[in-house]
């Protein structure tokens, strides 16, 4: 399913009823039957929420929770891992979410059944995370499912359909909430876990023509580059960052994931600029690149702040020159606070100050 | 001599519980799960929130026997973002809450982060103002992360001095609801938790009017419960 910018990705057709949940309203008693009510249920004796002798406001449960619960703890304690504990578990999950309890219980049925986690995730914990897609629960629940299944397997192109349908479900959440840091999360954990990484760099493209300002997908990028088998080269991700950059100069975004590209040591795995004067030169190409955008679009700060971080890195990396290196930091900081970045005034003041400092020293 | 007891003093917690249980919920990584794991092959639901609980509860137990610092330092370490920041775990984006857990661990740890670290995690707070804050690179504002932004900045030794403490007051204000709370928005409505954060991180800031108590940035108490803190850790005497 393709997002656009324009088109609104709709729950109903991003998430069709394949799976009923039996979506009660806990106030109706039209279709639920009490646990108490229920002759297959008569051998377990219910157990009640202890609240001691004198509970600091208590909550006025509603009938049907209570003996939803009460029936959850007896099959708790009796750690009864059967087909009944299991849809017990989906009341107790539907009236909670949270209930991390019910959620781990619920796979201890699972495993203990043989279950088909492909159905459990395609049908009960995909139905549920349509109102529920920032559930810390619900994603864990995922996780686990489909490592567990993906273990279970031998086939490789099993194991891929496993990694196919973590990816899909990521790719349904982004399209509802594009910044969902849940679907992210999950994202980065099953391309790593499952070596899927060959369509992630299209699937970022893809977001940020949507909005070249989301930054999680922007950080998506990063991780991608920095771990996939066949690191692209640090040129070739600057070239991109910047491209962006031109499309919309005051977006934070690129700015940050070039300094990263350039500076960071986390990027120090991408190929190209391999030896220090390498680097020191791609450094010097970018400052290059910063000074022109900084004179083609005076209101943009980031041109300037991504120089000055590059003066600091060179005081440091090219030590006999630190002096100057550092002047022109002090420059930039100045132009910043009374300038182009006149709202964070108060914090150039400070960076002027350690920097003065570190000349100092 | 009288020991003078000014509330619970902690006496019947079952420390030694606490801190066993802690210890198993720490991995080789020095993350923290929410839960022991169901089977030695599976992991609990982890992010660095469950780390700074687990800091928390050491710190009020004043045991740390349950976890171990070097460990957590190199999680802390290992979750910071290109960007600055700290994420909900190593490679996530880099966001404010993440930022304080990873920022107040270290801080109740009683652990210094690097200065090279200190320093872009300030510079990378301070961007986050527009007016109020928001929680990560282009993300709306919101009142809460007055208090996740200005703490870690208080605790980074930065504090006031790096914002526009005016322009921040001015978001919170307009974030005030007639029925009373402040939400986490203008125009929508007020709770609990934006109420407090709004109040607790315009006091970490400070200069509010009019005047606030004082607040413990690492433990988002006041100062005045975090010394009844300290003098249950040293039975206090009078």
């Amino acid at each position: 399913v393709r997002g656009t910018f324009n088109q609104i990705a709709s729950v109903e057709l991003l998430f069709p009823p394949s799976f009923e949940l039996r979506d009660r309203c806990l106030m109706s008693v039209e279709e639920h039957v009490l646990y108490r009510d229920r002759p297959e249920w008569a051998d377990v004796k219910p157990v009640p929420q202890d609240d001691a002798t004198a509970p600091v406001c208590p909550i006025l449960y509603p009938e049907e929770f209570v003996d939803t619960m009460n029936y959850f703890r007896a099959i708790v304690r009796l750690d009864e891992r059967s087909e009944r504990a299991l849809e017990l578990t989906e009341d107790v999950i539907e009236a909670n979410p949270a209930n991390y309890t019910a959620w781990q219980f619920r796979r201890l049925c699972l495993y203990a059944l043989g279950s088909n986690l492909a159905a459990e995730l395609d049908g009960f914990v995909f139905a549920l995370s349509r109102d529920n897609p920032k559930n810390y629960q619900m994603w864990h629940h995922r996780r686990a499912c489909a490592e567990r299944l993906s273990a279970s397997l031998d086939d490789a192109d099993e194991r891929a359909s496993v990694a196919e349908r973590e990816l899909k479900f990521c790719h349904k959440q982004v399209l509802l909430d594009a910044k969902n840091l849940h679907a992210w999360a999950h994202r980065q954990w099953a391309v790593q876990h499952f070596g899927a990484w060959s369509g992630e760099l299209a699937f970022v493209d893809e977001l940020l023509v949507d909005d070249v300002r989301n930054n999680s997908a922007w950080n998506h990028r990063f991780f991608v580059v920095t771990h996939q088998p066949e690191p692209p080269t640090r040129r070739a991700e600057l070239d991109y960052a910047f491209a962006a950059i031109g499309k919309a100069p005051n977006n934070e975004s690129p700015w940050s994931y070039a300094r990263g590209i350039l500076l960071s040591r986390k990027a120090s795995r991408l190929a190209g600029a391999a030896t220090p004067a390498e680097h020191a030169a791609l450094v010097d190409t970018v400052d290059a690149d910063c000074a022109g955008m900084a004179e083609r679009a005076p209101a943009c700060a980031h041109a300037l702040v991504l120089r000055l971080d590059i003066a600091e890195w060179r005081a440091t990396n090219d030590a006999a020159n630190s002096a100057a290196h550092y002047e022109k930091a002090l420059e930039y900081c100045k132009i910043l606070g009374e300038q182009r970045d006149q709202l964070h005034a108060n914090y150039w003041t400070y960076r002027q100050r350690k920097i003065q400092e570190k000349k100092g020293e | 001599y009288q020991r003078r007891v000014r509330g619970d003093d902690l006496s019947r917690v079952n420390k030694k519980a606490i801190c066993e249980h802690l210890a198993q919920l720490q991995e080789e990584d020095g993350s923290f799960s929410a839960v022991v794991a169901e089977h030695a092959a599976a992991c609990g639901e982890r992010d660095i929130r469950f780390m700074y609980c687990a800091a928390v509860i050491s710190f009020i137990l004043d045991d740390w026997s349950g976890f171990d610092k070097d460990k957590a330092m190199n999680h802390i370490l290992a979750s910071l973002s290109y960007e600055g920041g700290f994420g909900q775990a190593p490679h996530i984006e880099a966001h404010s809450g993440s930022t304080f857990c990873a920022v107040a661990t270290a801080t109740l740890m009683d652990r210094q982060l690097p200065e090279e670290v200190r320093e872009k995690c300030i510079q990378w707070c301070a961007a986050r103002q527009g007016s109020g804050f928001q929680g990560r690179v282009n993300k709306i504002e919101d009142t809460c992360y007055s208090f996740w932004t200005g703490a870690t900045l208080a605790m980074l030794g930065a504090g006031s001095t790096v914002i526009d403490c005016e322009r921040l007051s001015g978001f919170v204000a307009a974030c005030q609801q007639d029925m009373g709370g402040v939400s986490k928005w203008r125009d929508t409505h007020p709770d609990v938790l934006h109420s407090y954060l709004s109040l607790a991180g315009a006091s970490v800031i400070g200069g509010a009017s009019p005047p606030l108590q004082p607040v413990c940035p690492q433990l988002a108490i006041t100062l005045r419960a975090a010394k009844r803190l300290n003098d249950i850790h040293n039975k206090e005497l009078i």
